[in-house]
């Protein structure tokens, strides 16, 4: 517990908190820009906020989460106190606590989304009822694929001095996140990065005829989610591996 | 001046650096040509519509983050242990190792849209199959965006100076890129820097977005950069060393 109060001791002093708001804001700004206005559209206004926050997260949560993982090592990554840190706390107790402090700030990534989502809403004026199970499955979704790349994120940063790499995976993996979205669906479940889009809750139907396009739900891939989090954990073992062997 | 820039030329060697220049522009490349070929039934074989769907992402989302890349990368050397204070000890006027990084970055940005032009040739001439060879307007297009991207590079190369983290400047160019394309998508792009990159590449678009109004483009450039170094300037000589 007290290695947990050191981490948010230094994540005040590291600014977290505004990394976190920027990541959260960045994709709400973006989905209210984007929001529907006609009559028409608010009628499928939940739906298709739905399906555009997956495309926007998985624009921005990639590199997020890896900015994230690489914020939370950076202090001793830079100042090149491990050695100094190993001698006062056990380094199963540094690992934990910057995973929890991770999960934490993720998790207010996520609040703030999902609180946006309802907000974004209930200000354009939806006409279209409310569906909890689909907007509790969307919140699941983005925090367990977040929770993964932050573990991948956080292994990459322990493992790696230079901090360019977190910063080229997340880059990368954003770019072919988004691009798995309008690639055949297979390839989406090869791109960890993209797991938002597969893991939607509706999907986009286009007519090319009438040029007309519309929502419909989806059968939610709970065998996707489980991967997501077994992928998690992977991640977090080969970061706690990565930790324990690291030479000071 | 010449030898600070040497300086910065060579924290670039065997720098991983050149894997995220290299995969990026490639990754994009290979997923617009393949867009453009899967829906050749809506757009034309031609060398314009091949260019809306390589610049589609890349130009919008992944190259203010690629260049914040750079940026990052040469002042977190910088960042490290004592070596600030070592560098504004050393016999330059301290704008100079500003300006220094900037040649640096804004090199390696001329490098990347020499790189993204010869793999849009390649893809479209080798993948796609398309007739003839690219419009002078293309190329054209290429240039701007290098300008509109000079920008950027002046801005991020400042984010980084001042925030002493690798990973936030990043973050906030990904940011930066999706405003710009909010901007865009207004009509108000000269008045956001990293708006000034997506108007110059003309991304997504077959029509010249700039057309008529290349002075204003221009200005526009010109008065963020000024801003920039200004700023910079003021930062480096006014601000005392902090470690």
């Amino acid at each position: 517990m007290s290695a947990f109060r050191t981490e948010l001791k230094k994540a005040r002093r590291r600014f977290d908190l505004p990394v976190t708001l920027l990541i959260s804001l960045v994709v709400l700004i973006w989905a209210a820009q984007s929001a529907p206005r006609t009559a028409d559209n608010l009628a499928e206004g939940y739906s298709a906020l739905y399906y555009a926050i997956p495309l926007m997260n998985t624009t921005v949560m990639p590199l997020g989460m890896m900015v994230l993982a690489s914020r939370i090592w950076d202090a001793e990554a830079k100042g090149a106190c491990c050695k100094l840190l190993f001698t006062l706390q056990s380094r199963g107790s540094l690992f934990c606590s910057k995973a929890a402090l991770g999960i934490l700030e993720n998790l207010l990534v996520c609040l703030i989304e999902c609180g946006g989502i309802l907000l974004l809403g209930r200000a354009s004026g939806y006409t279209e009822a409310f569906d909890p199970t689909q907007f509790l499955w969307l919140c699941a979704c983005t925090f367990a694929v977040n929770t993964m790349l932050y573990f991948c994120g956080l292994f990459l940063a322990i493992r790696f001095s230079n901090q360019i790499a977190v910063m080229a995976v997340g880059i990368i993996g954003s770019l072919s996140g988004l691009f798995a979205a309008f690639l055949p669906k297979i390839v989406s479940f090869f791109l960890p990065w993209g797991y938002y889009i597969p893991l939607m809750g509706v999907q986009m139907i286009w007519d090319f005829e009438t040029r007309i396009g519309w929502f419909e739900p989806v059968p939610f891939r709970f065998w996707l989610l489980g991967l997501t989090l077994l992928l998690a954990v992977l991640f977090d073992a080969l970061g706690w591996n990565a930790l324990r062997k690291k030479e000071v | 001046m010449l030898r600070c820039i040497r300086a910065e030329n060579r924290k670039l060697r065997r720098s991983a650096i050149w894997l995220v220049f290299l995969i990026l522009p490639l990754l994009s490349a290979i997923y617009g040509t393949f867009n453009f070929i899967q829906n050749l039934g809506i757009l034309k074989r031609e060398w314009y519509y091949l260019w809306t769907q390589h610049t589609l992402f890349y130009a919008t989302f992944f190259f203010a983050p690629l260049i914040a890349v750079y940026a990052a990368y040469l002042w977190r050397l910088e960042h490290l242990g004592h070596n600030w204070n070592l560098i504004m000890t050393a016999p330059v006027p301290p704008f100079q190792l500003y300006f220094a990084k900037f040649v640096v970055v804004a090199k390696m940005t001329l490098l990347t849209q020499g790189w993204v032009f010869a793999l849009f040739l390649i893809c479209g001439k080798l993948w796609a199959h398309i007739p003839g060879w690219p419009p002078v307007a293309i190329l054209l297009w290429m240039l701007r965006g290098f300008v509109g991207g000079l920008v950027i590079a002046a801005l991020q190369l400042l984010l980084s100076m001042v925030i002493r983290s690798f990973a936030v400047p990043v973050l906030i160019a990904l940011g930066g890129g999706i405003g710009g394309m909010l901007f865009v998508s207004k009509g108000m792009g000269l008045c956001w820097p990293y708006a000034l990159m997506i108007l110059g590449m003309n991304a997504n678009k077959t029509e010249d977005m700039v057309a008529g109004g290349m002075i204003p483009f221009f200005a526009s450039c010109c008065m963020f950069s000024a801003v920039f170094f200004g700023a910079a300037n003021r930062i480096l000589t006014k601000n005392d060393v902090r470690t």
